[in-house]
């Protein structure tokens, strides 16, 4: 279980965190979305103890990550968005590296590899950026670790790859893990991430499963607009629209549209979700 | 479990981070300890195209190379090995490493003092070795050379009566504190990896220099009564093998401590660097 209490973290005089207060739990695979520069990556990079929160703490299963303690490293990792390219072979890499988390399996990295049609007997340093990005996804879910903090994993993957990422996480991560993806390619991630943090400046907006959001959102695909809506967007054939599910009907939440409701209706949805929060 | 040092995990980290430089910088390293072969092979080429004759480096040319090399070596390898650890998109896979700090710090430590130079030398004396053994020409080994040296180094007499024995492991230190600043400036700067330390050690020097400077010149030291107090010593002093038979010794250890403190406290600025380096 993640613990984040009142976390304050600023680059020199520029605030980036500002009290965020929020739990983690095990099982669930969170979507971390928010607007460029509203801290997802600083977020992620605290969790994964490579920053010193200023303010407040993170508390990962007793201890700070900070901390880099081995008991607390073996237990999680964190997926950059940009890694570099190691002169050494994919599997040696995989090999030498993986060794220090106890769950690794060589197999497993092997799998995923060739899940994503990846040659693992290739030089990272000769690879394309989506080659490095699966290989490093590979290590990633081959850890076996209990956290994984993952930032825009997607980003750089061709189509059938964010298929196949989809269902390598699925298949490969614990049923007590905790998953933390920030994307701005929600569409890819749309029928796995649950539940939905959105972050705002120096707050949070909305940290809610799927199902609250549909309980208290009601997601319209039809063809008229409503005026009590809170976004909507026209698209082929009809529009997407965001309103109070004030009668429980049942909906399909649209992530996309979900992330622009909220962020016209800032007050209104955290109000709307106190409870949560 | 313990969460500072296990000899395993130690174990398994060195290996990690012995594999990862030797990919990265390896064939550097082994190209500028092949630098004999290349040097012989170069000036023998020079020497049969443009004079026609047998020409090979000279023992004095080939120290030159050596200390230039060296140099060279002792400079750029902590930036290229282990300078990637400020940068973000590597260094954080390292930080995330399930070892400790000290574990970590002690691989470096170890690769940069010892099985980096151990290999350099090894590797160009044994090359050096093998060419003097091939072509006889070439004046004698650098092993031999060195080893003369040394041993003149580590022993010469400073006055008929009393020699002077300077200890090896102080000679050692100095070589280690050279590393280290660069290895300090390589994990502190973003960029300029090199050249900053470079920049920093002229600065510092300047600044001793001006500061000696205004002491001579503001009248705090008196240049003529120093160099009397100078010459009085050395006339009552330096030449009485009584007093020289235990102030050496004394000397030699106070600067052994003196360069044990200096590095252990570069080595510990290493240590910190390592344990709050934030990505």
């Amino acid at each position: 279980m993640i613990r984040i209490e009142k976390l304050g973290f600023s680059y020199g005089q520029v605030p980036v965190l500002k009290n965020i207060t929020m739990n983690l739990e095990p099982g669930k695979i969170y979507g971390l979305l928010g607007e460029n520069g509203v801290g997802k990556t600083t977020l992620l990079t605290l969790l994964a103890g490579l920053k010193k929160p200023l303010q407040g703490n993170i508390d990962i299963d007793g201890s700070a990550p900070y901390s880099r303690a081995p008991q607390v490293l073996e237990n999680q990792f964190y997926l950059a968005d940009e890694m570099l390219p190691v002169p050494m072979k994919a599997a040696e890499y995989a090999r030498i590296t993986g060794e220090f988390w106890p769950n690794y399996k060589q197999d497993t990295f092997e799998e995923i590899m060739e899940l994503f049609e990846n040659t693992s007997d290739k030089k990272m340093s000769e690879m394309s950026t989506g080659q490095l990005k699966k290989t490093y996804i590979s290590l990633a879910l081959a850890l076996g670790c209990k956290y994984l903090f993952l930032d825009e994993p997607t980003n750089g993957l061709d189509i059938p790859s964010k298929a196949q990422f989809r269902s390598a996480l699925m298949k490969y991560t614990g049923e007590d893990s905790t998953i933390v993806i920030s994307t701005h390619q929600v569409r890819d991630l749309e029928n796995i991430i649950d539940p939905i943090i959105i972050l705002d400046r120096q707050d949070v907006l909305l940290n809610a499963s799927l199902e609250e959001i549909s309980r208290k959102l009601y997601f319209d695909y039809g063809t008229q607009l409503h005026q009590e809506s809170l976004y909507s967007e026209q698209l082929p054939g009809g529009f997407i629209q965001v309103y109070p599910n004030a009668e429980g009907a049942d909906s399909k939440v649209n992530i996309e549209a979900l992330f622009n409701a909220v962020h016209h209706n800032k007050e209104f949805i955290k109000g709307l979700f106190a409870e949560t929060l | 479990m313990n969460n500072t040092f296990s000899f395993s995990r130690f174990g398994r980290f060195f290996k990690y981070d012995f594999k990862r430089w030797t990919s990265s910088y390896g064939l550097t390293l082994m190209l500028m300890s092949l630098a004999p072969v290349i040097l012989y092979v170069i000036t023998l080429c020079y020497s049969l195209i443009f004079s026609q004759e047998w020409g090979t480096p000279g023992l004095t040319f080939r120290v030159s190379v050596f200390c230039f090399v060296a140099v060279v070596l002792f400079i750029t390898y902590p930036k290229n090995v282990y300078g990637y650890i400020t940068e973000k998109r590597a260094g954080s896979m390292l930080l995330m490493i399930p070892a400790s700090t000290l574990e970590k710090f002690l691989s470096m430590m170890l690769n940069t003092l010892i099985i980096v130079p151990a290999i350099f030398v090894g590797i160009y004396l044994a090359a050096d070795g093998l060419i003097c053994l091939c072509d006889s020409s070439c004046g004698g080994t650098l092993a031999a050379s060195f080893t003369d040296a040394l041993a003149r180094i580590a022993s010469f007499a400073y006055t008929t009566d009393s020699p002077i024995r300077v200890s090896m492991f102080s000679i050692y230190m100095q070589f280690a504190f050279a590393i280290l600043f660069f290895l300090l400036g390589a994990l502190l700067f973003k960029k300029h990896k090199i050249l900053y330390p470079i920049l920093i050690f002229i600065g510092f020097n300047m600044v001793m220099s001006m500061l000696f400077g205004l002491l001579f010149t503001t009248g705090l030291i008196d240049m003529d009564t120093l160099m009397k107090w100078s010459q009085l010593f050395a006339g009552k002093y330096l030449t009485d093998p009584d007093f020289i038979s235990w102030a050496v010794p004394f000397a030699n250890v106070a600067a052994t401590l003196w360069d044990i403190l200096v590095v252990s406290a570069f080595a510990c600025a290493v240590f910190f660097r390592l344990k709050t380096i934030k990505h």
